[in-house]
C-alpha cells in the first residue's frame, strides 16, 4: 500500500480520533500497521507539507516513542523558538565522529546556519535554523535516537 | 592515469543531455570529496541536475566519515545536485530508489547478480561494488538542497585492507574492464525514470522496486546494530519495508522493529 492510500485511510480515522479526544490509536492488519498518537505540538508540523495531520505522528516513528520527550515542549515561554526534528533518525551534533559542535549554548545562531545532522537510512538531514536568535538549550545528546517532531534546541529569538 | 578510459567531460555532457534531463557536468581531475565541492556549489546556486565529477578523490568519503578508496582513473565518484520541492522525511523513498537506480544502471550491459543491501549498497557475492550517500540540507521545513553521492568500484585490482567493507569491482567481478562513461551515463538515465517517480510523489512504486531487488527486503535472517549504539545488536528476519522504507525486523523474540538508521548484516557475515 503506497503511502497515498494510507492517508486516504488515515486521514477521517484522524478527525474522528480528534472529535471523541482519543489519544492513541493502533490498528494492525497483515502488513499494515498504523499507529497514531496525539500531541505532537502543532508547531511542529509545516503549513504547507506532505505529511499527515498535525495531530499524527509519522507512521513508523511512532514505534517506541515516550511522550516524555514531546511534554517537555510544551508551553516554552514566549520568546523560546523550539527547533523540533522534521524526520525520525539519529541526532548527530557534529559534522563527524571527532568534530566540535555545530552549535553551542550561548552561541549566536543566523537563519541558515547548520545546527546539527539527523541520520535516517544513510540520508543526512543537515538542519539549518529558520531564526536568528541565541542558542538557550540543546534537547537531544550525540548519538540520540529522535522521532519526529522531537524538540532538538531551544533559541531564544533576537528581539 | 585514465588509460584507456578517459571520461571525457564533455562527449559525457552531451551524452547525459541525450538521456532525458538538463544536466551539467562540473569535472574535476582531483577533488577531496566530490560531496564537499558540490556543497559549495549548490550554495552558491548551483543549478538542479549538475554532475560534480572527479577522476581521483583524496578524501572520499561514506556515512560518519568512512573512507571510500578513490584511486584515479578507476572508479566512478561523483555526486549529483538535487533541488526536489519536498519535506525531508520524503528523501528516504529517494535514497532507496537511488540504489535501485544505480544497480540497474550498472547491470545494463551485464548479467552481473548485485544485490541491493538495505538501504541502498550494491553487493556482489557479499563485497561492496557501489554505495551512495544522500545528504540534504534545508530547515526543518524545506529543503534547500540534496547532494546524492555515488562511488562505484568499476576497475580496480585492488583495495585497501582495512575498509569497513570489503570491497570489489566490476572488472574483478566480472573478469573484464568496463567503460566508465557508459556506465555513468546509463546511471543518469536509470536515475531520471526513478526522479520522475519521485517528484509526482509515487513513493510506494519506488519502495515496491527496491523490495522487488533486494535479497534483505523479506526473509533474510539478520543482525541489526541498532540506533543508539552496539550494545543495541539484535537477531531476526527481515519482513519488509513500512510505508517510509524502513526496515521492518521480527526479533527472534517475536517484537516487531522498524530499523531507522543502523547496519544491517546477514547472520553468519564476517564482514
Amino acid at each position: 500500500m503506497d503511502f497515498d492510500a494510507i492517508r486516504k485511510l488515515i486521514d477521517p480515522l484522524i478527525d474522528t480520533l480528534i472529535q471523541k479526544q482519543i489519544d492513541e490509536f493502533e490498528f494492525e492488519q497483515g502488513d499494515l500497521r498504523i499507529r497514531i498518537r496525539r500531541g505532537v505540538p502543532v508547531m511542529t508540523v509545516p503549513a504547507v507539507s506532505a505529511v499527515p495531520a498535525p495531530v499524527a505522528s509519522m507512521p513508523g516513528a511512532a514505534a517506541s516513542a515516550p511522550s516524555a520527550g514531546l511534554a517537555q515542549a510544551e508551553a516554552p515561554p514566549e520568546d523560546l523558538f523550539i527547533v523540533h526534528s522534521p524526520i525520525v533518525g539519529t541526532f548527530y551534533g557534529a559534522p563527524a565522529p571527532g568534530s566540535s559542535d555545530f552549535v553551542k549554548p550561548g552561541d549566536q545562531i543566523e537563519p541558515g546556519q547548520v545546527l546539527c545532522i539527523v541520520e535516517a537510512m544513510k540520508l543526512m538531514n543537515e538542519i539549518e535554523s529558520e531564526v536568528s536568535g541565541e542558542l538557550v538549550k540543546k534537547l537531544v545528546t550525540n548519538g540520540q535516537p529522535v522521532e519526529y517532531g522531537e524538540p532538538l534546541f531551544a533559541i531564544r529569538l533576537k528581539k | 592515469m585514465q588509460a584507456g578510459d578517459p571520461l571525457d567531460p564533455q562527449q559525457l555532457e552531451a551524452e547525459l543531455r541525450r538521456a532525458g534531463l538538463p544536466w551539467a557536468v562540473d569535472y574535476s581531475l582531483q577533488l577531496d570529496s566530490t560531496q564537499s565541492r558540490a556543497a559549495l556549489l549548490a550554495q552558491a546556486g548551483a543549478p538542479e541536475f549538475t554532475w560534480v565529477i572527479a577522476e581521483e578523490q583524496t578524501a572520499g568519503r561514506g556515512r560518519h566519515g568512512n573512507r571510500w578508496s578513490s584511486a584515479p582513473g578507476e572508479g566512478i565518484y561523483c555526486t549529483l545536485i538535487l533541488r526536489p520541492r519536498c519535506s525531508p522525511v520524503r528523501l528516504l523513498a529517494l535514497t532507496l530508489a537511488a540504489g535501485v537506480a544505480v544497480r540497474e544502471g550498472l547491470q545494463r550491459d551485464s548479467e552481473l547478480a548485485l544485490d541491493l543491501r538495505w538501504p541502498n549498497d550494491l553487493l556482489f557475492e557479499g563485497k561492496k561494488v557501489s554505495g551512495i550517500l544522500l545528504e540534504s540540507s534545508g530547515d526543518t521545513q524545506k529543503l534547500q538542497y540534496a547532494l546524492l553521492g555515488i562511488g562505484v568500484n568499476v576497475q580496480q585490482r585492488q583495495f585497501p585492507g582495512d575498509l569497513a567493507t570489503p570491497a570489489t569491482s566490476l572488472a574483478l567481478a566480472l573478469g573484464r574492464n568496463m567503460q566508465r562513461r557508459p556506465l555513468l551515463v546509463a546511471i543518469a538515465r536509470s536515475f531520471a525514470r526513478r526522479y520522475r517517480l519521485f517528484q509526482q510523489e509515487r513513493y510506494g512504486e519506488l519502495l515496491a522496486e527496491f523490495a522487488a531487488h533486494s535479497s534483505y527486503a523479506r526473509g533474510l535472517q539478520v543482525t541489526v546494530g541498532a540506533r543508539g549504539g552496539p550494545e543495541q545488536v539484535y537477531c531476526g528476519t527481515t519482513e519488509g519495508l513500512d510505508e517510509n522504507g524502513f526496515l521492518l525486523v521480527r526479533t527472534t523474540a517475536g517484537e516487531l522493529r522498524t530499523v531507522v538508521s543502523g547496519d544491517v548484516r546477514p547472520v553468519r557475515d564476517t564482514g
